[in-house]
């Protein structure tokens, strides 16, 4: 009786997560649809009618270097998308890479995909890729980082746009979509079927910025160790597969604060896996006192 | 302190929205480009708009402010006058519509040139820049007719046009899917790699391999930072891009050989 309303109580937890990626998810649909929209000279009043590159808080990140030698933005990138990326990096030094878990409408719809994934791989879902292989291939988003920042700055254009399948996914209706970008995100969606998040996990260089917080973020997902039974109920509802059991705090740099592992939804013994400033041990025996 | 996900819920919407609302107070939220042309920095007309410096962004609502040309003027030489809201029709818009025809092209320039004709502003188009032939009543009574004769020589139908986008439309929609994605890629990179436009960047210059000093050769002023583009700097600096276009392109097809 207790395990299954539990499972009810963790159910609606991991609720309030797909509420707010479906609102940014929506939200930023609807930006996308009223840009066009705009442009046919038929713009829904109130809502934003922003380019996607402008409300998109990695043109921030490209842009940084122009902006310290310039003072100037890459084209077809404004202020907005600088804000967006403060906005994003005071989340994250706070929280982790919240905005991937959360926010992330790219990363939202992996994960939905995912969950028929799931259905039709059942345990095999997520961990069809060799452990040894995956672990080198998820350094492969530092090099996209390093590749899109360089040329970005070389050339003063978005060349990640061209193959961007986030750009693609909210324009694959009109003429700015370049191929290549609604190629990658048909293969990240088919891919979403067997990995969770791949585009996340081996190209995003968004994320690869982010990931870098997880070294350093206020609040970490820590792991009681006197209380763990080391279930690794954890481990296995991880979506980027981190070995959440193996240490006292997860300072793993794919680490999306989905929340997943947590007390509050997976885990079977309360206060054990929990996003706090401090070590639980800590905790526990200020109460006790 | 812990956090549960009814924390992260208020605290990620509280974030976004006070930041995005703060700077908004403050003025400081853009998501566009400012629609304020650059002005000419010498001559007889200095101080006055640009055309060179409209962009692909600019709507006819904000031609019209600039530079007084009336929008039912720009809907009627541009044949969008049936659009539900020529005012805010976009001057990009016309790359879908027309694009490629023949040799040239009708787009973002083709407003630029029509402009500068209807205004008596100085500007040079590129090479390949067309305009429909309905352009020309609307300018009919503006320009001598020597200068009619000299843009005539650079219009086109815009019935053949129709004809010719829809000829092209059934070809592509006849081909087969690999055909119609490959000849897409190799457009992309033909207008990508290689090609001096307006909108080419001093960084792009330099990426095909031209050298800082033939860069300022042929624009006799010191290289501009990488993310401008070639057509801004020459504005900003009051020459027109087509007087150096030609000296550019032959430097860039150099470089390319060497390659």
């Amino acid at each position: 009786m207790a395990k299954k309303s539990k499972t009810i109580s963790a159910r609606k937890v991991g609720n309030i997560r797909l509420i707010v990626q479906i609102f940014f998810f929506a939200l930023i649909a609807l930006i996308a649809v009223n840009h066009t929209m705009e442009e046919a000279g038929k713009a829904i009043p109130i809502l934003s009618s922003a380019s996607l590159h402008a409300v998109c808080p990695f043109g921030g990140v490209v842009s940084v270097y122009q902006f310290i030698t310039s003072g100037t933005y890459v084209r077809k990138i404004h202020s907005a998308a600088f804000i967006l990326m403060w906005i994003v990096f005071v989340l994250t030094v706070f929280l982790g890479p919240v905005f991937c878990g959360w926010v992330c409408p790219l990363g939202s719809i992996q994960e939905w995909f995912g969950k028929l994934g799931k259905k039709i791989f059942k345990r095999r879902f997520n961990r069809l890729i060799p452990y040894k292989v995956d672990r080198v291939l998820r350094y492969l988003r530092y090099l996209m980082l390093g590749w899109v920042v360089y040329m970005t700055a070389v050339t003063g254009t978005l060349v990640f746009s061209n193959i961007d399948p986030y750009f693609a996914l909210f324009n694959f209706w009109t003429s700015e979509v370049a191929i290549g970008g609604v190629i990658i995100l048909a293969v990240v969606l088919v891919l979403s079927l067997i990995v969770e998040r791949p585009f996340c996990k081996y190209a995003c260089p968004y994320g690869a910025v982010l990931g870098v917080f997880n070294l350093f973020r206020i609040f970490k997902i820590r792991r009681q160790r006197s209380t763990c039974i080391d279930c690794k109920a954890c481990d296995r509802t991880c979506p980027m597969n981190i070995p959440v059991s193996t240490g006292g705090a997860v300072r793993h740099h794919q680490c999306i604060t989905c929340l997943k592992c947590t007390s509050e939804q997976v885990c079977p013994v309360a206060n054990t896996v929990e996003l706090t400033t401090v070590k639980l041990e800590t905790l526990s025996k200020e109460a006790v006192s | 302190m812990t956090l549960r996900s009814k924390h992260i819920l208020p605290i990620v919407l509280a974030a976004f929205l006070i930041g995005i609302g703060g700077t908004i107070i403050f003025n400081l939220w853009q998501t566009t480009s400012s629609k304020v042309p650059a002005a000419y920095t010498s001559g007889e007309f200095a101080g006055e708009y640009n055309p060179g410096d409209i962009r692909g962004s600019y709507s006819f609502g904000d031609i019209e402010e600039a530079f007084a040309v009336p929008v039912a003027g720009l809907a009627e030489a541009f044949g969008v006058e049936d659009s539900e809201n020529p005012a805010a029709f976009l001057c990009k818009s016309l790359e879908e519509m027309y694009g490629q025809v023949g040799d040239g092209e009708i787009g973002t320039d083709s407003v630029r040139w029509f402009v500068a004709l209807y205004t008596g502003l100085p500007y040079t188009p590129e090479e390949d820049t067309l305009l429909p032939s309905t352009a020309l009543s609307v300018l009919q009574e503006r320009l001598s007719e020597t200068e009619l004769e000299e843009v005539k020589a650079k219009t086109v139908s815009l019935a053949g046009l129709a004809a010719a986008v829809e000829n092209e439309e059934t070809a592509k929609d006849e081909a087969a899917p690999e055909a119609a994605a490959a000849e897409q890629a190799d457009t992309h990179t033909e207008s990508e790699a290689g090609e001096v436009k307006g909108k080419t960047t001093f960084g792009e210059l330099q990426s095909w391999g031209v050298g800082k000093e033939e860069i300022e050769e042929a624009l006799g002023l010191p290289v501009g930072k990488a993310g401008v583009t070639v057509r801004d700097y020459c504005t900003e600096n009051g020459i027109e891009f087509s007087t150096v276009k030609e000296a550019l392109q032959a430097a860039v097809d150099r470089a390319m050989d060497k390659q």
